[in-house]
Parts: structure tokens; C-alpha cells; sequence
């Protein structure tokens, strides 16, 4: 370096470089000087820290009364306002760090569950970790509940019960065997989806013992003359919205051509209760659905 | 009036040593709170299999499956953007070039949606990475294609080809997000977004790889990516083989961001915006640009993940978001300093 | 752009002119750009290529330095110093053939040193003698003052001079006399840059026998500094001579337009009015 360069250098050294090097240390010694505290959660053994990345697992485990116990769920899964879970973030994309900074004895999840080093990360640490497939049916239902209260150490009893109760009266109800039937989601302003074969719609009406009209897997947009071509009896929303069929008639007057307008058989459904396959909510709204037809 | 310059070779240790810094903070750094010398003495266990640290097992996971990969892959990966950039700003003569304006990251943002979308989810790891990085060579060498006549590339026609393949490719994007079930769509729109969180050994080692190659020849082409700069015939005029050069720069950058996009998804911005800033301190020449860009290119890149883990946490935000929350304004005070600087 | 070419034979293998251009024909569709049919540039010579705008000067500067021909039409048809154009290695080809382009699309800011260093690229030499280089030809284009000034700061004229050391720099470590093609040198400078140019073209030419073609406006230039006129209309050399020879009254009017009016001074030379 010749004397200009080395001119230079000091110069820009002192004005640039040295408070810009100088701010970074400081900031590192702080953020470093807190990190050397070992800050661990330490779990006792009774105590348990849940994580759940399924919204159906986690609604079982708030129904078995273990809400206090969830430190961690995934976006798609509600907790009742009293407990604060933190979020983790989408099921399918879970940050490994994230999750065993929760420090969790278990950690709950369906088929979904990914990504796959997140899963690696897991086992490496050797935490429990127990993954349900999603309920497409009663059965599958109790079993994820059956799963759910053995690991831990609770009875399930009286949930399994309602929900074979609900089975139940759903079996006795055979007028709707074969109905032609459609699950519909209505996204105002946005247009109409249908729910094809596989989809969790699906599910809900294989339980009612009704005929999904569509021959299609997954959700498709369909319009009101396609819907119109399938002349169905009934007739599902899923919405959040209480006045869902007046608006989804209004917005597609020609619809009341359809048996199941003209036989006021279109039911709305809470769709949040379908998020993950058939849960116990789904269940509940089975029931009501099969009493109003 | 002298120029303001910083003279490279004063600047190359100081960078090193932040980011030697960066890397240390990055590994001790993250939603569960570790103590950094013992992180740094288990790093020095995997390494050299001693048992000296006093983490636990699962702490141990912590800092060598999870954090230090993902910090090497942010070096890896931000190094190749910012090179590939800058590379491509000399070849289209224009500061405001991308490395994906040859079509690469469109190219591969179609490929890794046809493995979303279509192909079986369970392979995900495998195909999306393949399909990505198969995508982005072919469209370029289709971008390429299509710009090529006998008299040569014009860059011109090079940067509309890039333009209209990428409209393409978005179209067929778009196609696949509609048939696409939820569940792809998310994954296809997360990839989108950037995440150096999936780094297998495989994927760092073919990454560091590239990156070892692609320095090499970049920078021994260096001083003619500068002739480059006066202009085509100026630069055939002093004995530079062109469009081999053009070729083979293109070819690279393919290569470089591809193996970049497949590994970590669509992360904008840093090719951009780095180049820029090291021009900024050390000026034009490509020779000592392209290195400092390298260096830039992988602390930013790291101080963008590190981000990006530690905000939302427990949940992280994909890295991409964070680069164009943070590249989008700075690039508009550049876009605004030059235009002060053409008043 | 669509090339006619026709074929002729014969390689020159005359070892004496610097620069011989056998026969070259460029057109696009029905116009001819350029049709010159053997032409010949001595070293040691300044020679002036003229004519009215359009007359096909550029083209000819394309065509010798092989923008404008694929080439296979190249072999027969340029060759330097007795060797085709297209035979000579490209960074052999670069120390013995430079261009000055009428103007540079160079937009980054590099310092003037740096833009002046990047004329090394064809030579081999150390460091140090290479920072020779590039003071030496900075001192003769009168740039040195602007050393470590950003380029894009520059004015035109002073961009010019700066690519003019450049190129310098480029054809110092040539074996043979190099070839200078300067397309318009003096159109951005001022009066005193413009003579000090040719000047130096000039003791280029006389004093290290250099061959130097410059595309210029100003006739009486031409005839000042030049030994040889290449005049240009329509794509052909209509007539090459000496300049007295060539700038004749009605020849000017036939070219140009106008009857100038011409004045012989001591020195035997024209000045035109």
C-alpha cells in the first residue's frame, strides 16, 4: 500500500469502518453475554409440555381436558382463549429449532407433518413423537382419541362415547341414504369451490350417508351451471357465515332450480370444523345436519 | 476531485473478520437459548469427535444439525447470488441486472412447481431439488436459444427472451397453482418465498462445489468482464473472444443459481443488491469486486436467515421475505441516489 | 442485415502495405453501403478517410476490423501486414489493429487509470511496466491530470482521449507497425485538442511508423496533417491521393455540394475558404 492509499484507509477507517466494527462488537457482547445464561426449561416428569401441529389432535386434547399442558400449536389448529400456546408456524413446515427450543415431552402430528429434516431434527433429539392420520370417518376418529388418551395416561372414555353416540343416531337416520349431495365452500365474492373425493367435504357427507355428486378429487372451482348440471338434494355450505345460502342465492338466483333449493334442503357447516379431516366438532354438526334434513 | 473509494485490500480482512463474527453469532443464535462457548466447543466435537461440550444431546442436535448448516448454506448460497449478480450486471452492462434475468429462477420456480404439484408428495426432498435445478438450465439455454443468431447474442434480445419465458413460465405456474390441492399450493407458494432451513450434507457439499468453480472462473475472467463494459466491439477489439465468453458466463450463472434456487428456493435480491454495495465502496473493477461481492453477498445473507429464525419464533419466516423487505427500499434509495446523481 | 458478397480470389501477399483491402462489398437489400476494390495503406502513412455523412467511412471501419463480414468472406478480403485478418490470434490481432469508436458506451464509474489499464488486456507485461504504459500514453493524450477522476465524470472530449490512451496503451507492444483506425477524433474536442491530436497521430505515423486512418470533417485538417486521402461517396472510394490531388475544387463541389474556394500557402499546401 503506498502512503495516498494508506492516506486513504485511515481516513476511511476511522470515519466508516471502526464505529460500523465498533457497534457490531458491542451489539455481539450483548446478544453473546445474554446467551450465556443457560436459560432451559426443565420439564418434570408429570408435567407436560404438548406440542401439536394437527388441528384435530389439538382439539382432542383441549376436549381431554390437557389445554394447559399445549406449548406449542400450528396455525391451523384453535385453542379457547384462556390458554396461549405459541405459534409454531405451518404444519407442513415446521422450523426443527423452533420446536425444541419449546422444549416438549411430545409432540403431536397427522400424516402431514414435514418438513423432513424438521423430523430428523426430532428423532436426533429423541423426543416422543406421535403422528395420527387424519379422520376421515368415526372409527378413525376414536382411534386418534384412544391414541391420544393412552400416551397420556388419561381416560378418553367419555369423549369415544360421544362420538359413537353421534355415529349412532347418524346410522339410525337412513332417509338420506343416496341423496344426491353437494359440499360446497363459498367464498364470497370469490366464487364457489366444491369439494371433491378425498377432501375432508367429502368425509362429511360419506357420514351422512350422502352421494357426493363429484367425481373429481379435491377442491374445484365449479360454477353455477356446473352445479346446476349435477341437480343436487342437498345442498352444504361450509361457511363461517350464518346467512351464507341467502347470500349464495342471491348471488346465483338460477341455483333455485336446483331439488335442493326447491326442497329447502341447504344446510351451512362450520367449515373451521373440518379443517383437519372429520373432528369432534365435525361430529357435532353431522348430528345437526342429519336432524334438519 | 478524487474518487471515494475504498481501497480492496484494507477491506478484505476486516470483512473477513465480521464475518467470522456473523458466524459465531449465527450458531449461538436461535429460539432455544444455548450458551455460545460450549455451542462452539460442540462444533469442535463433531468435527474432531471429542466429547468436550456439556450440552445436552438434543442441545448438541441444536447447534450441528440445525444451526450450523443452515449458517454454512447462507454463506454458500448468498456468496453464488451475490457473484452470479454481479457477473450478470457486467454482461447486460447495466447495474440493475438480476441473476435471474437469463431465466433461471423462472426456469427453476417451474420445475420445483411440477414436483409440488404433480409429482408424489413423499419424494418432495428428492424431486423438488432436481426438478428445480433441471428447470432452471433449460430455460435458460431456451432464453439462450432464442437470443442467439449468427452475429452473436445481442443482450438485448437476450433480456426480452429472459422477460417472455419468464411470462411463460409464470402462466404455467399459474396453471398448477389452480389445479394444484391446498395443501400443494401452500408448499409451492412457502417454496416461493426462500428457506435455507432444509440443508442436507449432500446439498452443502454440491453447493460448496459450484461455489468453488464458479469463483475460479469468474474470477479469472475478471479483467475481461471489465473490457466487457466498454461495449462489445471495444471489447473484441482488444482480443477478447466474446461471445465464448457470453457463453460461458451464462452458462455458469445457469449453473451457480440453479444449484442456489434448488437448494434454498426463490431468494431475490441479494444478487441485486450486493453487487451494488461492494461497487459502492471498492468501485468497478470485477477483479476485486467480484470476491468482496462473495464475502458481502454470504454475511447478508446470513444476517437475513438469522433474521428470518429468530423475529417469529418459535415459527421462522421464510428468508425471501425478509431479503425483499429489507433489498425493495434500499434498492429505491439506490434508484433515488442515481437519480441525484444524473441532476 | 444481409451480406452480398462476392468472391475474389487472391490473398495478398504483398508483405509491404500495413493495411490491404481486397474487394468488399456490403449492402442491405438493394443498397450498397460499401464497394471498394483494392486498397492499400503504407506504414508510416496519416491517411484521411472522407466524405459526406453516409458515404460509407464506418462501414469501411467495420468492415476492416471484421464487425460487418462473416469470416469466411474476411479471408481474402483484409489482410495485415500480408496476413488475413482472420488468421491473425486475437490478441495478436488486438496489438496491431486498434479503434477508436466515435463514442464509448461505457457507463460504470471507473476511474480513468483503470480505463486506460484495460488496454493491457492484449499485452503481457509486469505490473510496473504496464503502469508505464499507461502513464506514458495518459502524458501523450494529455489525461494524466485526470488519473484518479471517475470517467463518467468526464466531458465527452476528455472520455475521447482517455479511450485514445487506451488504445494506445493496446498497440504499444506490437511486433509490426500497428494500424490506428480513429473514427472521428476530433468531433468532441476543442480547437487546441483537435491539432494536438493530430499532431500526435501525425508523429505516430512520421516517427514509429505507424498507419493511422482518421475519419475526418474538416478538410483543411485533412490537408494540414494528413499524407494520403481516402475519399468515400456512396460506398465507393471515388478517388485516394494525395490531398492536394484529391481536395480539389470541383471534386469538393461534386462531394459536397459547395465550390470552396481554395488558397495555396508557402508551404506549397491548400487551405480551403
Amino acid at each position: 500500500m503506498n502512503r495516498k492509499n494508506l492516506a486513504l484507509f485511515r481516513k476511511t477507517f476511522f470515519e466508516h469502518l471502526a464505529p460500523a466494527m465498533a457497534a457490531l462488537l458491542v451489539c455481539s457482547v450483548v446478544v453473546f453475554g445474554s446467551l450465556i445464561s443457560v436459560g432451559k426449561a426443565n420439564a418434570s416428569a408429570e408435567v407436560q409440555r404438548i406440542i401439536s401441529t394437527d388441528a384435530g389432535t389439538t382439539e382432542i386434547l383441549v376436549a381431554l381436558g390437557q389445554g394447559e399442558s399445549l406449548v406449542g400449536i400450528d396455525v391451523t389448529s384453535s385453542v379457547p382463549e384462556q390458554f396461549k400456546p405459541a405459534k409454531v408456524g405451518y404444519h407442513r413446515q415446521l422450523a426443527a429449532e423452533g420446536l425444541l427450543s419449546l422444549a416438549p415431552t411430545l409432540v403431536f402430528g397427522s400424516e402431514h407433518i414435514g418438513p423432513k429434516t424438521t423430523l430428523d431434527a426430532l428423532k436426533s433429539a429423541n423426543t416422543q413423537l406421535i403422528l395420527q392420520p387424519t379422520a376421515t370417518d368415526s372409527t378413525q376418529l376414536i382411534e386418534n382419541i384412544q391414541q391420544v388418551a393412552n400416551a397420556l395416561n388419561v381416560s378418553g372414555d367419555h369423549l369415544v362415547s360421544k362420538v359413537q353416540t353421534a355415529q349412532d343416531i347418524l346410522n339410525e337416520s337412513s332417509t338420506n341414504r343416496s341423496a344426491k349431495a353437494v359440499f360446497l365452500l363459498y367464498l364470497e365474492g370469490r366464487g364457489l369451490k366444491q369439494a371433491g373425493l378425498g377432501t375432508s367435504g367429502d368425509s362429511l357427507l360419506n357420514l351422512l350417508g350422502l352421494q357426493n355428486v363429484s367425481a373429481h378429487p379435491n377442491y374445484r372451482s365449479v360454477s353455477a351451471e356446473g352445479l346446476m348440471a349435477m341437480q343436487p338434494e342437498v345442498i352444504l355450505i361450509g361457511s363461517q357465515n350464518p346467512k351464507a345460502a341467502e347470500a349464495l342465492l342471491a348471488q346465483f338466483p338460477s341455483l333455485s332450480h336446483t331439488p335442493a333449493v326447491k326442497n329447502n334442503k341447504v344446510l351451512i357447516v362450520d367449515a373451521a370444523a373440518l379443517v383437519s379431516g372429520i373432528s369432534l366438532k365435525a361430529m357435532e354438526e353431522a348430528v345437526r345436519v342429519s336432524e334438519a334434513l | 476531485m478524487n474518487s471515494r473509494r475504498l481501497p480492496a485490500e484494507s477491506l478484505t480482512l476486516p470483512l473477513l473478520g465480521v464475518l467470522v463474527l456473523l458466524v459465531a453469532w449465527s450458531v449461538a443464535s436461535g429460539p432455544m437459548k444455548l450458551p455460545l462457548t460450549q455451542s462452539l466447543i460442540s462444533i469442535w466435537d463433531g468435527v474432531f469427535g471429542s466429547e468436550l461440550s456439556s450440552l445436552q444431546q438434543y442441545e448438541k442436535v441444536v447447534v450441528w444439525d440445525l444451526r450450523l448448516p443452515r449458517t454454512i448454506l447462507a454463506l454458500l448460497v448468498g456468496a453464488l447470488l451475490a457473484q452470479c449478480g454481479a457477473v450478470m450486471q457486467g454482461i447486460f452492462r447495466n447495474p440493475l441486472a438480476d441473476p435471474g434475468i437469463i431465466g433461471v429462477a423462472s426456469g427453476a420456480a417451474l420445475g420445483a412447481a411440477i414436483a409440488i404439484v404433480v409429482l408424489p408428495v413423499d419424494y418432495q426432498y428428492l424431486t423438488v431439488p432436481f426438478c428445480s435445478f433441471a428447470g432452471g438450465l433449460l430455460t435458460t439455454w431456451l432464453v439462450y436459444g432464442l437470443a442467439k443468431n449468427e452475429s452473436g447474442t445481442s443482450v438485448v434480445i437476450l433480456l426480452l427472451a429472459g422477460v417472455a419465458i419468464a411470462a411463460f413460465s409464470a402462466a404455467i405456474i399459474g396453471f398448477l397453482s389452480y389445479i394444484a390441492n391446498d395443501q400443494a399450493l401452500r408448499d409451492l407458494s412457502l417454496w416461493q418465498m426462500g428457506s435455507l432451513a432444509s440443508a442436507s450434507g449432500f446439498d452443502l457439499m454440491l453447493t460448496g462445489a459450484v461455489l468453488v468453480i464458479v469463483m475460479v472462473v469468474f474470477q479469472k475472467k475478471a479483467n475481461a468482464l471489465n473490457a466487457l463494459l466498454l461495449g462489445e466491439a471495444e471489447a473484441r477489439h482488444l482480443g477478447i473472444e466474446v461471445e465464448k465468453l457470453k457463453q460461458q458466463f451464462i452458462l455458469i450463472t445457469a449453473i451457480g443459481v440453479g444449484v442456489a434456487v434448488s437448494v434454498s428456493g426463490v431468494i431475490g435480491f441479494v444478487g441485486l443488491v450486493v453487487p451494488h454495495l461492494v461497487r459502492m465502496m471498492v468501485g468497478p473493477d470485477h477483479r476485486v469486486l467480484l470476491p468482496l461481492s462473495a464475502i458481502v453477498g454470504g454475511g447478508l445473507l446470513l444476517l437475513a436467515d438469522l433474521g428470518a429464525r429468530t423475529w417469529m419464533s418459535p415459527a421462522e419466516l421464510p428468508v425471501g421475505l425478509v431479503t425483499a423487505g429489507l433489498g425493495a427500499p434500499f434498492f429505491m434509495v439506490l434508484l433515488f441516489q442515481r437519480r441525484q446523481g444524473m441532476m | 442485415m444481409s451480406i452480398v458478397s462476392q468472391s475474389s480470389n487472391v490473398g495478398f501477399k504483398h508483405s509491404k502495405p500495413a493495411l490491404s483491402i481486397g474487394h468488399l462489398d456490403v449492402s442491405v437489400g438493394h443498397k450498397t453501403l460499401l464497394s471498394v476494390d483494392q486498397l492499400a495503406a503504407e506504414s508510416g502513412q496519416l491517411i484521411a478517410l472522407l466524405g459526406a455523412n453516409g458515404a460509407g467511412k464506418s462501414t469501411l471501419f467495420k468492415a476492416i476490423t471484421g464487425e460487418m463480414l462473416p469470416d469466411d468472406v474476411q479471408t481474402s478480403r483484409v489482410a495485415l501486414h500480408g496476413k488475413s485478418i482472420s488468421q491473425w490470434q486475437p490478441q495478436q490481432l488486438a496489438r496491431h489493429l486498434g479503434v477508436l469508436p466515435q463514442a464509448s458506451q461505457l457507463s460504470f464509474p471507473f476511474t480513468v487509470k483503470e480505463v486506460v489499464g484495460l488496454g493491457l488486456i492484449p499485452l503481457t507485461a509486469s505490473r510496473s511496466e504496464g503502469q508505464r504504459l499507461v502513464a506514458d500514453a495518459m502524458k501523450q493524450t494529455d489525461t494524466t491530470q485526470f488519473a484518479d477522476r471517475i470517467y463518467t465524470q468526464l466531458s465527452g472530449g476528455e472520455r475521447q482521449r482517455v479511450h485514445l490512451a487506451r488504445v494506445l496503451v493496446q498497440l504499444s507492444q506490437a511486433e509490426h507497425s500497428p494500424v490506428l483506425l480513429l473514427d472521428e477524433p476530433t468531433s468532441a474536442q476543442d480547437l487546441g485538442q483537435q491539432h494536438q491530436i493530430l499532431n500526435l497521430a501525425k508523429d505516430l505515423c512520421h516517427q514509429k511508423g505507424w498507419t493511422v486512418i482518421a475519419i475526418l470533417h474538416d478538410l483543411n485538417q485533412a490537408m494540414r496533417y494528413c499524407d494520403q486521402v481516402w475519399l468515400l461517396q456512396q460506398g465507393r472510394v471515388i478517388e485516394q491521393g494525395v490531398p492536394n490531388h484529391v481536395l480539389t475544387e470541383s471534386i469538393i463541389e461534386r462531394v459536397w455540394g459547395y465550390r470552396p474556394e481554395l488558397v495555396r500557402t508557402e508551404g506549397g499546401r491548400s487551405v480551403l475558404i
